[in-house]
């Protein structure tokens, strides 16, 4: 259930699940997300969740059936079966890939092989997907100390990248600039264009596997 | 008449792009909703020429291209304030913006730059080749998706236009300057919390300028700082356009068409749908402010909004 919303446009109501980043609060977001993209009101233009919050972009005409809709959310029992697919992505750790991985060392107080070993042993929650076509945000990394995002922040990040913020990990779709401490690099494919369609959803999960440069080069091609 | 035309764009220009109506329900994959920068010119120029007020329209930004008709006719109007010539018979006559054109095979139309705006669009009579296979009614430049796949139109590129209707040449009788000017209005932002009390006032009394950075994403504000207390960072959340994002360094961004999906800045403001379009017109180094309404008069003033863009059918003038 969310806890407070907020009219945050003409035509946008961002709903609140609570302030931290956590699976709990991020399933709530999740099934009352999948419960209004299922329904496809004529009315809603957008809905988009976040860590802990949704946003719904309306039609302003409709503007009443939006708060009876908002409100008949809270009667929707947020443990509704979230669809969830595991899938496994294959990354390279190696090196010319892993462009930061002494800001892991450092931060995290461990050598880069125990971090790859935590990161593609976690079984990691997708939270949702934005900021550009197909990214995805996941975790968390059983890590408590914090590593924060580059102070100059890449002009450009080859596609496939994979990063790392704290107990956060996302994967870069395309060539993009970025501030994400840079760890290995995948060739999975996050966004069919034609289709228009993503291959991650949030709710799924990931667990990532740790493969050689040899066999990185084979997938490239 | 051939219900038909052909157009090559001998040069692009500096960003032509194709830019009708939102983008909606895709941006949980991350699909920002792009459309047009100035929707409120776009919009008039559509419904002066009995468009649908979100059809299709070359979008172009500061420096315009230079288009030669290969077949049939090209019946246009330019929407906002840009300079362009009509070349026919190697005659050149000086274009008026707001005022229908025929052209025909041979003739060229060369738009060039902007006066004191940045966008000017260029609208048509037909449906374009493009538009007809495309899903998209939009082009989103900066992940090279949507209509014409998100490019921008290059030298040398093709159009078909088809089913061109039969047309009576008119033009707008009243000047558009009165809608635009610099004082900005704007609702809270979700993060209007995440600001001292003093630094909400100078948010609202002092000015910002217009810097460099300014584009289809958003546009960079400078020269009054209003740095966050609480945190620079939140949990990242979907934004939206229009929505005044404020980094760590204090200097604030607002959101404008092509803006990411998804952002951790703090949110002070919201521009109302009725005042955006003002805003993304002005130069660098123009000077605005903000002033706060409350919801209830923000919804008010979108259908206004709205209002004053039927009004206008009014004042259209046949020959």
């Amino acid at each position: 259930m969310f806890i407070t919303y907020q009219q945050t446009s003409e035509q946008s109501y961002l709903l609140n699940y609570g302030e931290d980043i956590n699976i709990i609060t991020n399933k709530k977001v999740i099934s009352h997300f999948n419960y209004l993209i299922k329904n496809k009101f004529k009315y809603i233009f957008n809905v988009v969740p976040s860590f802990n919050k949704l946003l719904i972009e309306f039609d302003i005409n409709f503007k009443k059936d939006v708060e009876i809709l908002i409100q008949k959310l809270k009667l929707i029992d947020e443990n509704d079966e979230v669809k969830s697919i595991q899938h496994l992505i294959s990354v390279c750790y190696d090196e010319e890939y892993a462009l930061d991985y002494k800001n892991v060392e450092n931060a995290f107080s461990i050598d880069f092989d125990e971090f790859i070993n935590l990161h593609s042993s976690s079984i990691l929650n997708v939270f949702m997907i934005g900021f550009m076509p197909g990214l995805p945000f996941l975790g968390l990394l059983n890590i408590n100390q914090s590593l924060p995002r580059l102070e100059n922040p890449r002009i450009s990040i080859p596609a496939g990248s994979v990063g790392v913020v704290d107990k956060l990990s996302v994967i870069y779709p395309n060539q993009s600039s970025g501030g994400w401490n840079l760890v290995g690099k995948t060739t999975f494919n996050l966004f069919n264009k034609n289709s228009n369609t993503t291959i991650l959803n949030p709710g799924d999960t990931v667990k990532f596997h740790n493969i050689s440069k040899k066999d990185f080069i084979k997938n490239e091609k | 008449m051939k219900n038909e035309s052909k157009i090559e764009f001998l040069r692009g220009g500096l960003i032509t792009s194709l830019q009708g109506s939102k983008i909606n329900n895709l941006q949980h994959l991350g699909i920002t909703t792009s459309g047009p920068m100035d929707y409120f010119l776009s919009k008039i120029g559509n419904l002066i020429m009995d468009n649908n007020e979100d059809d299709l329209t070359f979008e172009i930004c500061k420096f315009g291209p230079k288009i030669k008709i290969l077949e049939g006719n090209f019946i246009f109007l330019v929407s906002g304030n840009i300079n362009f010539n009509i070349i026919t018979n190697s005659n050149t006559q000086l274009g008026k913006c707001f005022k229908s054109y025929i052209l025909k095979k041979g003739d060229i139309l060369e738009l060039n730059q902007t006066i004191n705006s940045n966008y000017a669009y260029l609208i048509f009579k037909g449906k374009l080749n493009t538009d007809i296979s495309s899903n998209y009614k939009s082009s989103i430049i900066s992940s090279s998706l949507g209509i014409n796949d998100g490019k921008k139109i290059s030298d040398s590129d093709k159009f078909k236009i088809l089913k061109i209707p039969n047309f009576k040449d008119r033009f707008l009788s009243i000047s558009l300057s009165n809608f635009y000017d610099n004082k900005i209005r704007v609702i809270k932002g979700p993060q209007m919390n995440y600001f001292k009390i003093s630094i909400i006032k100078k948010f609202f009394s002092k000015k910002f300028k217009i810097s460099k950075n300014l584009n289809r994403v958003g546009i960079r504000l400078i020269e009054n700082p209003i740095k966050p207390t609480v945190s620079s960072n939140l949990p990242s959340e979907a934004i939206i356009k229009g929505s005044i994002q404020v980094p760590g360094d204090g200097n604030p961004i607002v959101l404008a068409s092509e803006h990411p999906t998804i952002g951790g800045y703090p949110k002070i403001a919201t521009i109302l749908i009725s005042e955006l379009y003002k805003l993304v017109q002005l130069e660098e180094g123009a000077k605005i402010s903000f002033e706060e309404v409350d919801i209830n008069l923000g919804e008010k003033l979108y259908f206004d909004f709205l209002e004053t863009i039927k009004s206008i059918q009014n004042k259209i003038v046949y020959l």
